[in-house]
């Protein structure tokens, strides 16, 4: 076929322009270890690497939200446990009292237990890092001086005690019943971080279980010490009194009970949603990088072959542009 | 005799010159665009008659032809108009899918920080830390999507500027072929000879016509070429040149968009033909055209879209709510979050709601008005009216706007009415709260600051399905904006690469036949000389001739 001169001469053009291009893409490639540098280059890929970039974000933020979850409950956990300890005790220090002790028996009883009395009602009253209570549903804005459970000791006087106030969230005011906070740990999916303890402290006043300030533990604590440190009572009177005192701390340590289990159950549903969440992001994650990283070994061999053809393109470019019938003129 | 015979001498000098000057002529050219190669064309002179037959009389010199194949020619101008056209679509649509798929100015980023934030909100309602950053990403996602959608206007604007400069372009180059038309004409008529130079550059000037715009041209007898332009309508017809007005908003821009989008217009004796991407299929216009119908329209529609609908669930959620005032130590009503996609106008308490469609969200804004059954939607731009049921989507003379309206809450009463501000909501969306205390992340008002359950419903937009009838999430509908230029700008790349090799290809096809080779004008060089020495040969036998005559008489 005939040619003429400026094809003859702009034929290795495409081909050197073409692997400059490739070179440089390859190389941008490479830098960046991406495979794709905008979304044009492989719409399909790129539409799906976007969908599983939004769950993998999404999942990260619910990987954080487990966390806060779990701190929330098991710091919970903590003040739980303790305070059923503090129950516990004084439950065994009862059963140790009666009416039949000494006098100075009966006084080092009622001082421990007003310092159980009092551990009960400083970790029912216990604040968060953040310094809100615990215990005080929504209403966090209470300061240091008011906090949700006031309750006045009467011992050592000699008088009856009065009963518990609670300042905190009322149980069964809301349509959100006990004024708890939730947390979103799946879509979909949330698990209560916080207790209101209205019900378990102080039933008696709200909609709890039994009436009678029997339920009203700070109060029914307050009142036994008062009791063993009244010199004028019977021995019946003392037994009575202690009697009734260990059925309030057993009808607390039951709803304590519940309480301590949904925290249980409720750290576990959130160690359980971490590990399916965890398994899912590392799916996506590894999906995400099939999709979007650039296998580097191929992508250098490529660019040594495109270096190598961009060399021969040059070469035959600077051979045949010397041909020239008039050089031999 | 004699005569006859230093003639015959002479017309082969001349022809070999003739052919040494053409020689040189497509050498001196071998760089002209548009330059065919030309042959000098010979034949014999008539010969005389004698008695023992006829005696050719040298060689006559009859023309100068170019090498032209029109179909060849055609050919490229058919493919590079092509290639104009897509190299144009990608170069805008490269443009658009950067901007849209880039993490640093797309919105997939923003989008999951603000609800990461609103997250953090719900883990932890009375956390300045929190509602702070809250507060910042909804101004980072407000300022992006402001952002991409100035971006993409911008764009809309170059277009215009594109069109309106092209249009300028098209008319001097029109001008250029109708004077180039008169001149061949003339020159030709008076002649007879074909006036190679002049159609090289008439075929150049049409083939840089065709490369701002697709063109059809028909050649007349007397030589002239008419150039059709769009659906038939005349550019060039003989030495008279139409020329295009100003560019004209789109009449018919079912996207409304502004800046309105500009197309040309070309005053075809008077009347103003608008013509539009479906009538320009090729050319840089025909690029601009096309892109801005099929990947700036839809994007800006589809940001839009997802803006108004981040706007309108985010507040609906916040309005829903309450929050704790630490000014007046009291829970308030929550309220607008962003700047109002649904506003209430009058007095109602009632809170309208908007569902998404699939279909593209118009771009304009609305009055609803409640007469006690239905709705009756009024759009601000001409005035049409509907009144349609809540859950039913609207539909404005025919066109579905893309989105129906739920039942108020609280139940609105008979002339309750509303306002919808859809139109470039993406322009103006912004962040309406100043204090990180409105954050709305209680329930009610009757519970406390310590409640998280608003702000968990806030988190839980990300992941719940509101577009397309709550089938597509916002980050879904995001994602179907970028695929759909991802998917035009690559499948433009692809065209521009094919008809670069077409062009490549016809290109080679149109110089192996009108394209100049400097050896083969060396050996012609050659030829030539070699001929004009043997003419002069010829001559200085047809001399010596006459010596010897001479010599006998003296």
């Amino acid at each position: 076929m005939r040619i003429s001169s400026l094809t003859y001469f702009t034929a290795s053009l495409p081909s050197m322009q073409d692997n400059q291009s490739q070179i440089a893409r390859l190389s941008e490639q490479i830098s960046s270890g991406q495979r794709m540098l905008s979304a044009k280059d492989d719409p399909l890929s790129a539409e799906k690497a976007m969908q599983l970039s939004s769950r993998i974000a999404v999942r990260d933020q619910y990987l954080a939200n487990q966390q806060k979850a779990g701190l929330a409950l098991d710091y919970e956990n903590t003040i739980l446990t303790a305070m059923d300890k503090t129950l516990t005790d004084a439950r065994a220090l009862l059963t140790q009292s009666n009416g039949g002790d000494t006098q100075p028996v009966r006084d080092q009883h009622a001082e421990m237990l007003k310092n159980m009395y009092q551990q009960l009602k400083d970790l029912a009253n216990n604040r968060d890092t953040e310094g809100h209570f615990i215990f005080a549903g929504f209403n966090t804005q209470l300061g240091s001086a008011n906090p949700p459970f006031q309750h006045t000791q009467v011992y050592p006087a000699i008088a009856a005690s009065g009963s518990t106030n609670y300042i905190g969230t009322p149980y069964g005011s809301l349509t959100n019943p006990q004024g708890v906070r939730s947390i979103n740990v799946d879509n979909g999916r949330s698990v209560q971080v916080s207790d209101n303890l209205d019900s378990v402290l102080n039933a008696g006043l709200n909609g709890g279980v039994a009436t009678g300030s029997t339920t009203d533990v700070l109060q029914a604590l307050d009142q036994i010490a008062i009791t063993l440190h009244d010199t004028s009572l019977t021995t019946t009177q003392v037994d009575t009194a202690v009697n009734t005192a260990m059925n309030a701390l057993t009808a607390t340590l039951d709803r304590m009970g519940g309480i301590e289990r949904r925290v249980a159950a409720a750290t576990l549903e959130v160690n359980d949603v971490k590990k399916t969440t965890d398994s899912l992001q590392l799916l996506e994650q590894n999906s995400l990088s099939d999709l979007t990283q650039v296998d580097k070994a191929a992508a250098i061999i490529e660019m040594q072959s495109r270096q190598t053809s961009l060399q021969a393109a040059q070469q035959a470019y600077a051979q045949t542009s010397k041909l020239s019938l008039f050089s031999y003129m | 005799m004699a005569s006859g015979i230093l003639g015959i001498g002479i017309s082969g000098l001349n022809a070999a010159q003739a052919g040494i000057r053409t020689t040189q002529n497509n050498i001196s050219n071998v760089n002209t665009a548009g330059y065919h190669r030309q042959e000098t064309v010979y034949s014999t002179q008539p010969p005389s008659f004698t008695g023992a037959g006829w005696f050719g009389n040298g060689v006559a010199i009859e023309s100068v032809q170019r090498r032209y194949s029109q179909f060849l020619d055609n050919e490229v101008l058919r493919d590079q108009t092509q290639l104009s056209r897509h190299e144009t679509y990608a170069t805008q649509a490269t443009q658009v899918d950067k901007l849209l798929s880039d993490s640093n100015s797309g919105l997939s980023d923003s989008l999951n920080a603000f609800f990461n934030a609103a997250n953090e909100v719900a883990n932890d309602p009375t956390s300045t830390a929190a509602r702070q950053t809250l507060l910042a990403s909804g101004n980072n996602l407000t300022g992006r999507v402001n952002n991409l959608y100035d971006t993409l206007q911008q764009q809309v604007d170059d277009g215009n500027k594109a069109v309106a400069s092209l249009s300028t372009q098209i008319n001097t180059s029109a001008r250029q072929i109708a004077t180039l038309n008169q001149s061949i004409a003339q020159l030709e008529a008076q002649n007879g000879q074909p006036a190679n130079d002049l159609r090289d550059q008439r075929d150049q000037a049409v083939a840089d016509l065709n490369k701002l715009v697709n063109v059809n041209t028909v050649q007349q007898s007397t030589g002239e070429f008419n150039v059709f332009i769009g659906s038939g309508q005349a550019l060039v017809s003989g030495s008279q040149a139409n020329q295009f007005n100003a560019p004209v908003a789109d009449a018919n821009d079912t996207f409304n968009l502004s800046p309105a989008p500009l197309l040309p217009q070309l005053n075809v004796s008077g009347a103003g033909v608008t013509l539009g991407s479906s009538q320009i299929s090729g050319g840089e216009l025909g690029g601009w055209l096309a892109e801005r119908d099929a990947v700036l329209k839809p994007a800006l529609a589809g940001l839009n879209r997802i803006a108004v609908a981040i706007g309108a669930e985010v507040n609906r959620v916040q309005n829903g709510g309450a929050y704790y005032d630490s000014a007046t130590a009291t829970m308030k009503a929550g309220g607008d979050f962003f700047s109002s996609a649904v506003a209430q106008t009058g007095a109602t308490s009632s809170r309208i709601g908007v569902n998404f469609t699939s279909n593209s969200l118009a771009n304009d804004n609305y009055t609803a008005t409640y007469d006690g059954t239905n709705y009756t939607l009024t759009r601000a731009s001409d005035g049409a009216s509907a009144v349609v049921a809540a859950g039913t989507e609207v539909s404005l003379n025919g066109v579905a706007q893309g989105f129906s309206l739920s039942a108020g809450t609280p139940a609105p009463a008979a002339g309750d009415s509303w306002s919808l501000i859809f139109r470039d909501y993406a322009h103006t969306m912004s962040v309406q709260l100043s204090n990180i205390d409105q954050i709305a992340a209680a329930a009610s008002t009757a519970s406390g600051p310590g409640d998280n359950s608003n702000a968990r419903a806030l988190a839980a937009l990300q992941t719940t399905g509101i577009l397309d009838n709550g089938g597509t999430t916002f980050s879904g509908a995001y994602t179907q904006v970028v695929s759909n230029s991802a998917a035009l700008a690559s499948e433009a790349d692809l065209n521009s690469k094919a008809f670069s090799s077409l062009t490549a290809q016809a290109k080679d096809a149109q110089q192996s036949v009108s394209g100049v080779n400097l050896d083969e004008e060396a050996a012609n060089l050659i030829r030539f000389q070699q001929a004009y020495q043997a003419a002069a040969k010829a001559i200085s036998v047809a001399n010596t001739l006459f010596d010897s005559i001479l010599a006998i008489v003296r």
